[in-house]
């Protein structure tokens, strides 16, 4: 072998180095950028912005709602627990239209859950109608989006049972309720009736029956925010403020 | 080992094909954080589909900056790197593996933000996908010219 191919081969092995090395530093920094942009895991899920001072029950046809049963304007919100575009309206929209509009009486909120992304969201809304079954279907609700989604499994058994004691459920009717499935039906039953109604994607609202697809703003520039929306179905109605 | 002849023209070829996805990538890139900062409804998704799920979940950020404007800036590095690499003693001599380790870093990073669109997410962003492909395209690209580069026989007649 002469001089010259032992000091390219030489060369080249040093190449090789440099990029086995470079790999090396190109797997390390994304392990830090994963890392990095991990959602920050909620310290405990609670309750302390659950808005207050709100009527809650169920409707005649088994829904949750918020707000007055003689409201003249309904907002039925078709929605995940595992969907980060309904969380973004509970931590969005949300707030200001229960202060600006059920608080006082204007508007009723229904709440109808359909799981759509998958096993975990099925656990999701099975364990919210056991929450619902206690009376603690706000609360499991508010406590669940507020975690939404703290790490790759949020919607496991495991978080669940945290969520439920963080609502303020009774622990061992839960479980025994989650365990055994009880709402299975019902879920089904609303996941079929959202479907016949054309709902494809959460969140999905019907304002008096006319439908608003996605975590619409409060305001919006131009119109068709939730303000103006329920501004024009109360006026609608002959209710408006 | 059979040798590989590349020409100085299938070189530049491969350079300025890189560039062209790097500034597709950028446009792309700067769609995407456009989308995320104004709240706009992305083209060719439907309200509250895809495109919202993912530009809204808490992994489309990182310490409060967008992902989009981290990937902007890997695509424009490449971009700036891939057209100045004759220009400059640095580039000249180690442009190629900056193009390399930066594609890869782009690559992997890409196909974890696809992992969490599938697996954690569920639901998939055409605009993410179009980057991930583009920066793919890239990686293989730099690949290729860095295998040439090293492959014995060459005998590059630019140098």
């Amino acid at each position: 072998m002469s001089k010259r191919t032992t000091k390219r081969t030489t060369e080249q092995k040093t190449e090789w180095y440099v990029i086995a090395g470079i790999v090396a530093i190109a797997v390390l920094v994304v392990a830090v950028l994963i890392q990095a942009g991990r959602p920050q895991t909620a310290q405990t899920p609670g309750l302390e912005d659950l808005p207050t001072g709100i009527e809650t029950g169920v409707t005649p046809d088994g829904h949750p709602y918020r707000g007055s049963l003689s409201a003249k304007v309904v907002v039925v919100e078709y929605e995940d627990l595992r969907c980060p575009f309904c969380r973004q309206h509970f931590v969005g929209a949300e707030p200001q239209i229960l202060e600006q509009y059920v608080k006082t009486g204007l508007v009723r909120e229904e709440s109808r859950i359909v799981p759509i992304l998958g096993s975990p969201s099925v656990a999701a809304a099975e364990a919210a109608a056991c929450a619902g079954e206690q009376n603690k279907y706000w609360e499991f609700r508010h406590v669940a989006f507020a975690n939404q989604p703290l790490e790759t499994d949020p919607y496991g058994r495991a978080n669940l049972v945290k969520f439920a004691e963080a609502a303020g459920l009774d622990i061992g009717r839960f479980t025994t309720c989650f365990d055994t499935q009880r709402y299975q039906g019902e879920v089904k039953t609303t996941l079929r009736e959202a479907q016949s109604l054309g709902v494809s994607s959460t969140p999905t609202f019907f304002v008096n029956g006319v439908k608003y697809e996605g975590a619409v703003p409060f305001e919006r520039d131009g119109g068709q925010g939730f303000k103006d929306i329920l501004d024009a179905a109360l006026q609608a109605v002959g209710a408006a403020p | 080992m059979q040798a590989v002849e590349v020409t100085g023209t299938q070189r530049d070829r491969l350079r300025w094909g890189s560039f062209g996805l790097a500034v597709l990538g950028a446009a792309d890139a700067v769609y995407l954080t456009w989308i995320k900062l104004s709240h706009a409804q992305a083209a060719f998704c439907a309200p509250g589909g895809g495109c919202d799920t993912v530009n809204n979940s808490p992994y489309s950020e990182m310490a409060g900056i967008p992902i989009s404007v981290f990937g902007l800036g890997v695509y424009l590095a490449l971009a700036v790197l891939l057209a100045l690499e004759d220009r400059w003693e640095f580039t000249q001599t180690y442009g190629r593996l900056t193009v390399f380790g930066l594609s890869l870093t782009g690559v992997l990073y890409s196909a974890y933000l696809t992992y969490l669109e599938l697996f954690v997410i569920h639901a998939i962003c055409p605009y993410c996908v179009v980057s991930a492909v583009l920066l793919t395209l890239i990686f293989g690209l730099a690949v290729m010219r860095l295998v040439w580069a090293l492959t014995p026989g060459e005998s590059p007649p630019d140098e």
